[in-house]
């Protein structure tokens, strides 16, 4: 082997374990980085919290059909809690403390049709709760009825 | 508990409820966590039980109802 072609055969070697090396390097980098991020703690936090800052009471307004409605007739009429953010359109939230009335069925021309029971319960501000809203509800928070 | 902006209702274990309270007062790791629900709970802290934690908060991750800080 001449002079010239030892010369080149180490420069290749050279630059071969240079590059090995510089791969070494970059494994090793990489290592880090990965275990850097998995050392890092996740932190957690709520994804709103004005929309989970809210009582589990939320009910839609139900049709006259679905109404609770007492042995006489009357349709119940629930009360959105007024210190509760109400979202317009419903779902309503009648807060820790639920409560409502009884609607007048009867009035000087005659009894009072549900339908309109449940007209004059909305004009009010109120919200007609249906019978299985209503169960739910007073069974696990009671239902204060004015 | 209601969740307003999916419109979806979820039923919650008392675990599952103190994670959001917890979470509700400040952001909080998921060791910090594991940390109070073993006290408050009076379980061990070991690696199933911070599995558990994760597997939940991953699901409340997925529902959109805790998010991670960056």
């Amino acid at each position: 082997m001449t002079d010239k072609k030892e010369h080149k055969q180490a420069q290749i070697e050279q630059q071969l374990a240079l590059k090995a090396s510089e791969d070494s390097l970059s494994k090793n980098k990489r290592r880090r980085l990965l275990k850097g991020a998995v050392a890092l703690p996740v932190i957690m936090t709520l994804h709103s919290g004005a929309a989970l800052a809210r009582t589990s009471n939320m009910i839609g307004d139900a049709p006259a059909v679905d109404a609770q409605v007492d042995m006489e007739g009357r349709l119940l009429c629930a009360h959105p809690d007024p210190t509760q953010p109400q979202i317009a359109g419903g779902p309503y939230d009648l807060g820790m403390m639920p409560s409502g009335h009884y609607e007048k069925q009867i009035d000087g021309n005659g009894p009072i049709s549900l339908d309109n029971q449940a007209i004059n319960c909305r004009a009010g501000g109120g919200v007609v709760i249906s019978g299985v809203a209503y169960t739910s509800i007073m069974s696990r928070s009671g239902f204060n009825i004015m | 508990m209601f969740q307003p902006e999916a419109g979806k209702t979820h039923l919650l274990n008392r675990m599952s409820i103190k994670i959001i309270t917890y979470l509700s007062q400040a952001p909080a790791s998921t060791d910090e966590i594991c940390h109070t629900l073993a006290v408050k709970f009076q379980l061990t802290s070991d690696a199933a039980f911070l599995r558990n934690i994760d597997n939940t908060l991953h699901h409340f991750d997925a529902l959109g109802l805790i998010k991670k800080v960056k």
